[in-house]
Order: C-alpha cells, then structure tokens, then sequence
C-alpha cells in the first residue's frame, strides 16, 4: 500500500467516523427490560441512568470510554490529517498517535460488554438486554477510527511534503 | 552506482517515471459515502413510520412518561408518548402522542383514549400487564371519518373496550345495594351488557344506568321487566334444597336480568326507564294490586312471601300495613299478568302456616320457606281489588297426649340423642308414629317415650329392634359420596327408625322397652358376639367401625378393649352373614395405605376404616379370632402352587409379591428359617393360572432395586420398604429345556436380578 492510499484511506475512515459518531450517539444502543420496565438506552442515556443511581464512578468510566475518547480520537486523527506533511509538532504527533495505537486495543470494550450483556442479561421475563441499531453506529465509528489509526503510519509524520 | 544496470533492459521495456496523478477521487471516500448513506436511510425509515401528532387531554396521567408510554390499540403499538405538560391553568394534563403510520386512522372524530390502569376487583382484574409494564394508553375507534387531532380522554376504561354499539338503559328501585359498575345484565342467561353507573336522578332516587350490547338491544321490550338477582339463591322445598347461582362472577355481586312475561311489545329506545324489582317473583308479578285483610301477618314478609295457586307460585307480597281502625293487616299482593284476571270478587286468598295436628303436619314446608299465601280462583267474572283473607287456624297440639289407639314403647340408651317431641318414628321408611317424651327411667337410665300409629301397630314386634335417623345420612364408598336426606323434618333433627331383624316375633305389649341403637347396622347386627384380637387396633370405633364382606358392610363393631397386650374387638354381624364366624375366618383392619406400589383403601379416609372379613372353611363356627396382618387376605383367597425359596439372607418377608417380567403372579406367604437356621425359607405362593410358568429351571431374585436416572448416571437404590412395604420377589423361566416344578420344590433365592433376565 502506497503512503498515498495510506493517506486518502484514513482520512475516508475518518470522514466515515464523524458521519457515524452522530447516530452512534442519537440512537439507543440497547434495550434493556427489567421486570417489565422497557427502557431504550443511548450512550448518554446510559450514563445518565447509572448517574441517577449515584454510581457516579461508573458514570464517569462509561461517559470517558464511550464518549469522550472515541470523540477524541476522531478528532486527534483530524489533527494528524491537517498537519499532515508540515514539519510542525512532530514529536506531539507521533505521541498522539502513539497513544492512538494503545488505546485502540481497548476501544471495543464497550461492544464487548455490550454483547456479553445481551447474551447474558437473557432472564426471561424478569429481565432483557437487547442490543438497537445504535449499537453497530458506535461499533462502526470504533472500527474506523481503529483502522485509521493502524493504517495512518508514524513515518507518514516524518515525510516531506514533497513525496507526496 | 545502483542505477548502471550490468543488463540493460531493452529499450522498449523502459519506461517513464512519471508522477502520481493527483486530484483523482479516491475509492476510500466510499466509507464516509456508505456511512452517509446507512445514516440516511434510518432516519428516513423513522420518519416514513410515524404518523401525525396527536393531542389528548386527561383530568390526571398517572404513570405516563414521555419517550416510554405507548398507545395501544387492539393489543399492538400504534404510538408512544412524546410530552407530558399541565395547561396553563393546571387544570389538565395534555399529552402528546406520535402516533404510527398505520394508526394514522385513529386520529379521527370519536376515537377514545383511555389511560389504562390496573384494576383488581371482586368482579374483574384488567389492566394486569400495566402492573408489570407500567401504564399505558388505550384507544377505541369508533370509525370516524373527519380527522381530528385533539382529543379528550375518558377518565376510566370503558367496559368493553373494542365495540361500544350499546344502547343504555335507567332502572330505577328504591334500594340498589351490591349492584356496581360491571354487574353484569343477564337475558334469559345471556350475558347481554353491563352496570355502567349507579347514580341519583333528579327526583333523589337511585337509578342504575346498563348498558345492553348492540346485538342484544332488540331483545328489550318497552314491557321487559328488570329484577336484581341474587348473587346466591338457595330455593329450599321439601326433599329438594337447590342451589342456585347464576355465574361465577355473579357469586359475587350478583346481576341484573330482565324478560318479558307478557306479549312482545315493541323494542325499547337507547335511554329509556325502567323499574328494577327486587326478584324474579316481583318481576313477574305486574297485575294490578290486591289489597287482602288478614287478622295477623306472622310469618309474612313483604317482597317475599309468595302468593301461590295449587301450590304454584303466581304472585309476590308487595307490602303490609296495619289498618289502624279496623286493627286489621292489610296485605298489597301482585299476581303474575297471566293469574291477573283470575282474581275474582269470590276468590279466596289463605294464609298457610306450619301446622301440627294429630292427623299429621301441614304447610312443613312453609318452617323453611315461610309462610304462604293460596290462593284459589272464584267462578264469578267480576274483577275486584279487596279481599277478606282466611287463615288456617293454628291448632294446640299436645305432643305429650295419647293418639288414640297408638301403642306407646320405652327407647332407652346410654345417651339419647337430641330428639324433641314431635320428631318421627319411621318405619321402611314412612312416618309410623312419633317421640312423645323423654325422661330418666326407673333405673336411672335416659329413656324415651315414643308412640307408634295403629296402623304400625302391627309390625312393632317383641324383636324389633330402633335405631337413630340421624339428619342426613353421608353414605360414603368407594367413589361415592352420597347424601341422603330423610325428608324435610328430619333435617334439623332426626329420627328414630324400627324394624324387626330376623324372623318377626310376636307383637310387642304396650310399655315394652328396647334399646335404642346408634345406627340401622348396629341395630341389624344380632348374631352371636365374636371377639377378634388385633395386635394393632387403631382407629377402631366401637359403634361406628363396621365389617365388610367383598364390600358390603355385614357387621359392626360392639366393643373395643385392651386384652393382654392385644386389643380384643367384640362384633357382631346382621342376619345371614354368620358364616363368616366359621373356623378359619380371617380379619383384617383395612386402613389407607399409601406406598410407592399405589394407594390401597383409600376410601377408609373418608369412610374411616373398616374390617375386612374372609370367610373360612371349617364348618363349626368360633367364638375367637385372630386378626390377620394386612395383604394377607388376598393370600387367603389365592390358591395354586406353593414352592420354597432358599437365601442366606434376605429382607423379603410374608406378602411380598412376585412378578414375572413386572406382572404380579404370586405371593410370598410365609418366611421360617431352615432346619439348620443357616437358610432363610420363604413359602412362595404362585397363582393357578400362572403355575404353567413355573419349571425346574425357573430363577427367583429379591427384586428390591428402584433404579433411577439421575442426569445420565444410573441410579440404585436397595431399599425394599421403598420398593413395597414386604419386598419384592422377582422370577424368570429361561426358554429351553427343564421339566415341570413339584410343588414344594425348593429354589435358591438371588439377591440380584440375574443378568440373562429380561429387565
């Protein structure tokens, strides 16, 4: 793969991304029936519940991991893409990309949990957990920023604009 | 230098390098382009799925949220909940609900909404899902054309939430009590509609708004009378007691029915007024009112004493009053619109009482039912309104007066039962006389003095023997319940009933005493007295426990006591059945067992228990028994073959049964030890008509094992009071050769199922 298809792919997978993290965020991300009670959870919804119940901790774990860093991301891989070629900031760009790279073996842990709550949160009547239509949005947005991440490479920083 | 290839390619091979065209549109857009697209597409989904907005106003929303509630139509989603708000006078709540595409046509003139509640009442449970599920909206259309948009929601569920093509009715009485929202409208025991309201009307009184269903309005006449049933009637005439109730939601609250008992009038218009009568009988009675003087009312009531003809009902008591210058009662009757034209200047109208006379009881049957009047149509044509009643005049009877030409008798007992004078003597079941007294005798003893009619003076003889009627006879066997009434005067006290057992002796004298038994089969039991012995008599009643032969009770038992670490019963049985007292009779206590092997003699848990007897085969008759322990009479009856089975050691003991391949074929009768004591020997009893099975080679194992699965491992439990309470003997004939089996012929017995056997 040339740097240049490195380049234009990363930044569609980015483009992909925004275009996703909106209903990733808007739409509910499961489904969770408890003793009948349906309730229609988004990201931020879910976060709100578990802050309603005075689990602040886990509030605040939910809202970073699921909200603000995939937010991040996106937009520290915008950062990348706009100084991409200029010679300024190198070495915080590859840190960020760097931390980029770490956090993305983490990223999917939300869909992870999300699917072991379903398949396991099965109690009959009693209780429910059904993933929506969010769900695949916030798994598609992670999947892009993923990708962009490992396709974007640190040499790519330190190229002069002319070679590309 | 790298570039100076040792082999230059030819000429043609090389090539240009030129630089990346650039400005092309990458293939890498497709994902934002994909992503735009999915997007899109959900959104437009959405939108495509929703209906117009819809306002409903309600008087309060309890459990209604938005982005949760939903509306439901039919049993489906056809809407959820958006916003929750107060007007600005905080006088309503208005709801907003989005609604479905499909329910677009629920947005239409007189749809209704309803929020819909749990409601648990002794009539009804709905709403149940809402406890679970919260509440929700409800709607019913009612196939509006014009589109409308806000709405007021009904302030409880209507009563039949799918179709409201009713007709509504007002009944008006002057006291309405059970009847409540929902008591269901019966038409000849149809349900036709409902209670929808109980309320006032402009004159103060109360009146009940019904609704009839669509399909049923034409069955209201404008001359259709409505009555309140009960929610239980019980209709009481003698020898019959009937319940009656006309639904099981009707146990509760009862209901309302209407019919009409004239000719066809014409169909009733939506909002008409009826009265409500209080019962079928005032329902039916709409004749003009008849005003009857009687000299007292006791025993009277009004609304409830019917008017009857040759028994019949045919009118209702509507009301007394006293007239306080004649000092007269003045009863308002009704009679029935078809017995209206019968009520004549010359009819009579009786009041009919209990009462007692020598001759014999009359009106008993108004003790239960109350007081009646008869009445008895004139020959005149002449209407009339005002009657003079008669009275069947009461008569003093003197229970303790002689009846002329009955012959008086002395009962005794150790305890007399609760009998009055005036209670009846029965014989075969009539009326022979009745109890004049009772009294402490000479002795000190409780007698009674009973009088018995001249015409049963005859069949009272020197042997006759009484017992006591008691008030309802329970008759209980083997899947029978039985109750058994002894006519209406013996309901609330009995009687006493005489018979002579046995070939009748001569006529008894005046003053001759007998004893009063407990019960007709201790009176009938005169035979000889036999004592059994029992090493366990529980539940033996003296007086009640009886003995039965195949069934059929023959005897009872007189006495019970502790002899000698044994408890001797002393029976006797009836006329007839004293062969059962031969040598070699055998007795058993039948009680209720229950065992893995099936329920035996459960019928002695509502029967109590009883004694089983076998008759024996000596021809001279014995005075003293032994009891047999259980399961053995059905030993005593088998006949066939008996062998001998030999283990070293085995739990089996007498009554086990055997099976061949799981059919029982035999009993274990005895169990001795061998001569040498080294052996156990069991005397195995195989049935005649299985003995062919029987060979020389036959194999008998202690089959004691309940074998069981437990997930895939096999299971075996060896405990043989599980399995029956005696063991279990289990026995196989190999096919092939071995001759017959000699009867006594001795067998080792295994103590596993051999494995070349059929499971």
């Amino acid at each position: 793969m040339t740097d240049q298809t490195r380049m234009s792919l990363t930044k569609g997978l980015v483009a992909a991304g925004l275009v996703l993290y909106i209903p990733a965020n808007v739409l509910p991300v499961m489904t969770i029936v408890i003793a009948g009670q349906v309730s229609d959870l988004t990201v931020l919804g879910g976060v709100e519940e578990f802050a309603q119940s005075g689990l602040m901790g886990a509030a605040g774990l939910i809202f970073l991991a699921s909200i603000v860093v995939p937010f991040l991301k996106l937009l520290s891989l915008c950062w990348l893409l706009m100084l991409h070629g200029s010679d300024r900031m190198r070495p915080q760009r590859m840190k960020a990309l760097r931390i980029l790279h770490q956090i993305g073996t983490w990223s999917m842990i939300d869909i992870f949990l999300l699917s072991v709550l379903a398949a396991v949160g099965q109690l009959g009547i009693l209780a429910s957990v059904v993933p929506r239509p969010g769900a695949v949005f916030f798994a598609a947005v992670l999947l892009c920023t993923l990708f962009a991440a490992e396709i974007y490479q640190p040499r790519m920083i330190w190229r002069p604009q002319r070679a590309l | 230098m790298k570039d100076q290839d040792p082999n230059p390619l030819p000429a043609e091979a090389k090539a240009e390098i030129v630089p990346a065209r650039r400005g092309g549109i990458s293939w890498a857009w497709l994902f934002p382009i994909l992503a735009l697209v999915a997007t899109t597409w959900l959104y437009w989904n959405n939108w495509k799925a929703s209906g117009p907005e819809i306002t409903i106003c309600f008087d309060a929303a309890p459990g209604i949220e938005p982005a949760k509630t939903e509306l439901i139509y039919r049993g489906v989603k056809a809407g959820e909940v958006e916003s929750v708000a107060l007007d600005e006078h905080i006088g309503k709540v208005i709801v907003t609900v989005r609604l479905k595409k499909f329910a677009e046509s629920l947005a239409r003139v007189n749809t209704d909404f309803w929020i819909n509640q749990p409601v648990i009442s002794l009539r009804d449970i709905s709403g149940l899902q809402s406890i679970i599920e919260g509440n929700s909206i409800h709607a019913r259309s009612h196939g509006g054309t014009a589109v409308q948009y806000l709405f007021q929601g009904l302030p409880e569920a209507p009563l039949a939430p799918m179709v409201n093509q009713a007709i509504l009715l007002n009944l008006r009485s002057p006291a309405i009590s059970y009847i409540g929202r929902g008591t269901p409208v019966y038409h000849r025991g149809i349900k036709v509609g409902l209670v929808r309201t109980k309320i006032f009307d402009r004159s103060g009184q109360p009146v009940v708004e019904i609704g009839v269903a669509g399909e049923f309005a034409s069955k209201v006449r404008t001359n259709s009378r409505f009555w309140i049933l009960p929610a239980a009637a019980v209709s009481v005439s003698p020898g019959a007691v009937s319940l009656n109730i006309p639904s099981i939601e009707g146990v509760l609250d009862g209901g309302i029915a209407f019919d009409q008992f004239g000719p066809d009038g014409t169909e009733a218009t939506n909002g008409a007024t009826f009265d409500l009568a209080p019962g079928e009988f005032a329902a039916r009675a709409e004749g003009p009112l008849l005003v009857i003087e009687f000299e007292d009312c006791a025993g009277l009531r009004a609304g409830e004493s019917p008017v009857t003809y040759r028994g019949k009902s045919v009118g209702l008591l509507e009301s007394l009053t006293v007239n306080p210058q004649t000092g007269r009662v003045e009863a308002s009757v009704r009679l029935e619109a078809a017995y209206a034209p019968l009520a004549t200047e010359d009819s009579s109208f009786t009041l009919v009482r209990p009462h007692f006379s020598k001759k014999g009881l009359q009106g008993l049957d108004t003790i239960v039912t109350g007081s009646r009047i008869e009445f008895e149509p004139g020959k005149s044509q002449m209407a009339a309104t005002q009657f003079a009643g008669h009275e069947v005049r009461q008569f003093d009877w003197n229970p303790f007066e002689d009846d002329a030409g009955s012959t008086r008798v002395v009962l005794w007992a150790e305890s007399l039962p609760q009998l009055t004078a005036g209670a009846p003597v029965y014989y075969h079941g009539m009326i022979a006389g009745r109890v004049n007294e009772s009294r402490i005798g000479e002795n000190g003893r409780p007698e009674m003095v009973v009088s018995v009619g001249p015409k049963f003076r005859e069949y009272l003889r020197v042997n006759s023997r009484f017992w006591r009627v008691p008030a309802a006879l329970v008759s209980v066997g083997p899947g029978v319940v039985g109750v058994e009434m002894q006519g209406l005067s013996a309901i609330w006290q009995g009687g006493v009933a005489f018979d002579a057992i046995g070939t009748p002796g001569p006529v008894a004298p005046e003053e001759t005493a007998f004893e009063l038994h407990v019960s007709e089969l201790a009176a009938a039991a005169i035979s000889e007295p036999v004592r059994i012995n029992f090493a366990d008599g529980q539940g033996l009643l003296a007086g009640k426990t009886e003995l039965k032969y195949l069934g059929v009770p023959v005897g009872i038992v007189e006495r019970v006591r502790p002899v000698a670490g044994k408890i001797e019963a002393t029976v006797r049985f009836q006329p007839g059945y004293e062969f059962l007292t031969r040598k070699g009779s055998g007795f058993t206590l039948v009680k209720p067992e229950v065992g893995l092997q099936g329920v035996k003699g459960i019928e002695t848990l509502v029967g109590g228990i009883y004694i089983e007897c076998t008759p024996g085969s000596g021809t001279e008759s014995a005075e003293t028994f032994e009891a047999v322990p259980e399961a053995m009479p059905a030993l005593l009856k088998d006949t066939g073959v008996e062998i001998v089975l030999e283990s070293p050691s085995t739990r089996v003991s007498a009554g086990a049964p055997i099976s061949y391949n799981h059919t029982e074929v035999g009993t274990v009768v005895g169990k001795t030890l061998s001569p040498d004591g080294r052996q156990i020997r069991l005397t195995a009893r195989i049935r005649q008509e299985y003995s062919s099975l029987l060979s020389s080679n036959s194999v008998f194992w202690a089959d004691n094992a309940i074998e069981g699965k437990i997930w895939f491992f096999k299971v075996t439990f060896d405990r043989p009071e599980l399995v029956a309470p005696n063991g279990r003997v289990g026995f196989y004939t190999p096919a092939g050769a071995g001759g017959p089996a000699s009867p006594g012929q001795v067998f080792p017995l295994l103590a596993k199922q051999p494995r070349n056997t059929p499971q």
